[in-house]
């Protein structure tokens, strides 16, 4: 469903992505890991045409992303649910706000019907008194759970997380992992999710790509990752520095 | 040095080029099926409630020194008959619209260039267009109409606090004759005086100030140093293109 093939990504002189190839299978969990700075979160953008590219090509639902005019993209876009590694919630709407926002511009559908799945979706991620506050008074793992429902609430055929564990505390990133696992397995959405926190490699992965010198390396299933035979892995799962 | 000037023309450029397709993107952004009223009232709404207070202090006190001073040596110079008419000169033609906006590029330039810089950093922009949302329909537009459509109506407000304060000090400090300060203004000034700096400056500017403060907060690079930047930068890019385009429609139009 997703295919990224040969992508390269300069930020000025520096290439970020040197050649990224993987595909993404349909309604699997995959992750991709890797440090900081190699370009994980860029290649969630570049799925979502929020970015272009210099080279290589991305397939989404058989159309090559670069081709794709503005309204195509947006079209596109509709399949697609994001959680932004900082939530990305908008400060001046409430809870509710956020979470109908894309039902509201997109759908036809009345304040009702909207405030009814706003509901749905808050209490998937067991938000439901949040709804008339503003961001602003959620604590982080709030705002990541909102973020998680914002992304859920037309049904994407996709969800992308970017970092959605990072600067959690244990027991709230293992709310977030279960939740993810909880929501896409009910949705049955494809869905990617970039992140470097071991325990959300160990308990949200089917898949996982390895992010090193620009390039994606496939890798063994969660259960094995921890004892892998490849250095680059090895050292990045056990924190080893050369 | 040389490499140096060229670096800077060519950043000079590029800047201009991407202003100008900004700007292109943000009037079909205001001709777009995604731009909602009820967006474009709530930021016509912020601009003339942040704006009225200020504005009107502003011209206010701008038009009694004004008065006082012109008064003053016009009195020692016996031309009493003609204060009304300098007075309104000033206040119309360049002091009530030029300064209005100022005052709303200071504030209201600078919070619209912090909104957007903030919304960028924190990913709220991309959310936007991940949402299939187009920024320009969504946030742009709405604040450039909004500007559009009240700097007009602000120095409207603005002009009458202006001449009305000159009247006073006219009055209450030189016992001059209120009578002869309106005949004076009537007889001076004609339409285009006082509908041009409310008619074609305030539109322009509304749309410079608008536009500026868009542009400048979407190009923020990220941390808070960048939001504030983004905010310093806005003003004093509005103020200088103000005054340059003050400068030439009033060489044109008066």
């Amino acid at each position: 469903m997703i295919e990224i093939k040969d992508v390269v990504k300069f930020y000025g002189e520096k290439r970020i992505l040197n050649g990224v190839s993987l595909f993404v299978k349909t309604k699997r969990r995959t992750t991709i890991i890797g440090q900081s700075g190699c370009g994980k979160s860029t290649l969630l953008r570049l799925i979502l045409g929020l970015e272009d590219f210099e080279s290589g090509d991305i397939i989404v639902d058989g159309k090559s992303i670069k081709t794709l005019e503005e309204d195509e993209k947006n079209k596109l876009r509709l399949n697609f649910g994001m959680v932004f590694q900082s939530s990305a919630l908008f400060d001046s709407l409430s809870v509710g706000e956020n979470v109908g926002l894309v039902l509201k511009e997109h759908t036809i559908m009345s304040d009702k019907q909207i405030k009814s799945k706003v509901m749905n979706a808050l209490e998937l991620v067991e938000l439901t008194d949040t709804y008339n506050k503003l961001p602003s008074e959620l604590s982080g793992g709030m705002k990541k759970r909102v973020a998680i429902a914002r992304a859920i609430i037309n049904d994407p055929k996709v969800i992308l997380f970017d970092e959605p564990t990072t600067g959690l505390d244990p027991i709230t990133s293992t709310r977030i992992e279960l939740l993810i696992n909880k929501l896409t397995d009910y949705i049955g959405a494809t869905s990617i999710i970039v992140t470097h926190q071991i325990s959300t490699i160990l308990n949200v992965s089917q898949e996982i790509f390895m992010f090193s010198d620009g390039k994606a390396i496939k890798t063994e299933g969660a259960d094995k990752i921890l004892k892998s035979q490849d250095k680059d892995i090895y050292n990045f799962v056990n924190g080893l520095v050369e | 040095m040389l490499t140096a000037t060229g670096s800077y023309l060519i950043n000079i450029f590029n800047t201009l080029g991407e202003f100008t397709l900004f700007s292109v993107s943000t009037i079909r952004g205001i001709f777009s099926k995604e731009l909602k009223r009820k967006r474009v009232l709530e930021q016509m709404y912020k601009v003339g409630a942040q704006s009225f207070i200020i504005t009107a202090i502003t011209l206010t006190f701008v038009g009694m020194v004004f008065s006082s001073q012109v008064t003053k040596e016009f009195l020692r110079m016996g031309a009493a008959k003609i204060i009304g008419g300098i007075v309104g000169f000033a206040i119309w033609r360049e002091l009530g619209p030029l300064l209005t906006s100022v005052v709303v590029a200071a504030r209201v330039g600078a919070a619209i260039s912090t909104e957007i810089a903030a919304m960028k950093v924190t990913e709220q922009l991309d959310a936007l267009r991940s949402m299939a949302l187009d920024p320009f329909s969504y946030l742009y537009a709405p604040r450039v109409i909004a500007l559009v459509c009240m700097l007009p109506l602000l120095i409207v407000f603005a002009d009458f606090c202006g001449f009305m304060a000159g009247i006073f000090i006219y009055v209450l400090a030189y016992n001059g004759n209120s009578v002869n300060y309106f005949v004076s203004a009537a007889h001076m000034l004609d339409l285009t005086d006082i509908l041009a700096g409310i008619l074609i400056k305030g539109p322009i500017f509304g749309a410079v100030i608008a536009l500026t403060a868009t542009y400048v907060g979407s190009k923020t690079s990220s941390g808070s140093q960048g939001i504030g930047m983004a905010a310093t930068t806005a003003v004093v890019s509005s103020l200088i293109i103000l005054f340059i385009l003050n400068f030439f429609i009033s060489f044109l139009v008066f």
